[in-house]
């Protein structure tokens, strides 16, 4: 073993067993370095030894274990307002009477159903073998219709003009 | 580790005695509370950690084995949730560390306040710690801050033994060199 194997060994002084130690102290008697490496470290753990035993407080104790109490006591709370409602949801009463109106709601809708399918169609119109379709009735009423457009549009230009003209001599 | 609380409170709780469930609040709060500053530094996240490591404790009190101390299961529980911490904000853990230096005059010290070297001492050792990697810091403060057995820092940080080893190596490391700096510069290492 080398003496970077040993450093690691030393480090960790207290996680080895009786044999390992007893061959490390060997080492350490006879290793400079090692003995300086060892002496820095065990002052070192000394010191972390004696952080150890001081220990930070809550400033107020009583005061954490209330504010733990209340939190813990309102999650039991809610556990068991939502263990009401699990249990009435789950109550056999209530599970009739889901099921009667889950009934009443499937008969609701079949009779919906039923009276759709009653609507009268739409009459059909029979058109007779070998009729010609009429398109002179069409065109008058295209006629009619464009003449009545054409009207009203010479009839807005005619007042437009008279307010132009009421416009200039005012 | 903080004593044990009695089997019959932790049945009576297990029950839903929220009393009984107080009790092991008041005996077990104090050493939650120093765990948990050890590792945050910061005495309002400690107080957050340790309700809500209480409040997982309650909630989870039903699966509870008495074969496994109700300490090593608290200490599972608030190692977890300070990594978490740790974990969560980078920019988080540097506040903390600036609080730790800020704070160090304010924090409460239980029964050697009056040691002004020892309270020096904590300070740059929590300092050193948080500078460590989570991982590495969780083992340092068990096994040489708690001094927790190697199975038990295995068991709470569910990690085998050569990797306990392995992250104590290098976190011992750092720390010695952290410490060795110091002493250099104040020339303090005589008066130890």
């Amino acid at each position: 073993m080398n003496c970077s194997e040993f450093e690691k060994r030393i480090y960790l002084y207290r996680e080895l067993t009786v044999t390992e130690r007893e061959i490390t102290d060997q080492h350490i008697a006879h290793c400079e370095s090692c003995s300086a490496l060892a002496a820095q470290v065990f002052q070192q753990q000394e010191m972390v030894r004696m952080v150890s035993s001081v220990k930070s407080t809550v400033k107020d104790p009583e005061w954490l274990t209330q504010r733990i109490m209340n939190s813990v006591e309102r999650k039991e709370k809610r556990i068991s307002r939502s263990d009401g409602i699990a249990t009435f949801l789950d109550s056999l009463f209530v599970r009739y009477a889901f099921s009667a109106l889950s009934i009443l709601l499937i008969a609701f809708f079949y009779v919906e159903q039923q009276s759709a399918d009653q609507v009268q169609p739409i009459a059909k119109i029979e058109i007779k073998e070998g009729t010609v379709l009429n398109t002179s009735s069409f065109f008058k009423s295209h006629l009619n219709s464009r003449q009545k457009k054409e009207t009203t549009l010479s009839i807005s230009r005619y007042s437009y003009n008279r307010s132009e003209r009421l416009v200039k001599t005012l | 580790m903080a004593e044990q609380v009695p089997l019959e409170m932790i049945t009576r709780a297990i029950q839903g005695d929220t009393d009984a469930f107080r009790d092991i609040v008041n005996h077990h709060q104090a050493f939650a509370y120093a765990v948990s500053y050890r590792f945050l530094g910061n005495a309002e996240d400690a107080e957050d950690v340790v309700q809500e490591g209480f409040i997982r404790l309650w909630k989870n009190l039903h699966n509870y084995k008495p074969e496994v101390k109700l300490t090593t299961w608290l200490y599972r529980i608030l190692v977890n949730l300070c990594l978490d911490v740790l974990k969560s904000s980078q920019r988080k853990q540097q506040r903390n560390s600036r609080e730790v230096k800020e704070e160090g005059a304010l924090a409460h010290y239980s029964a050697t306040d009056d040691d002004v070297r020892a309270q020096e001492l904590h300070e740059l050792i929590q300092e050193a710690a948080s500078e460590l990697s989570p991982n590495q810091k969780a083992v340092f403060i068990l096994r040489d801050l708690e001094d927790l057995t190697v199975e038990e820092v295995c068991s709470i940080l569910s990690m085998s033994a050569g990797n306990v080893k392995s992250n104590l190596y290098y976190a011992r490391q750092q720390m010695s060199e952290k410490l060795k700096k110091y002493y250099q510069t104040t020339d303090k290492i005589t008066t130890i």
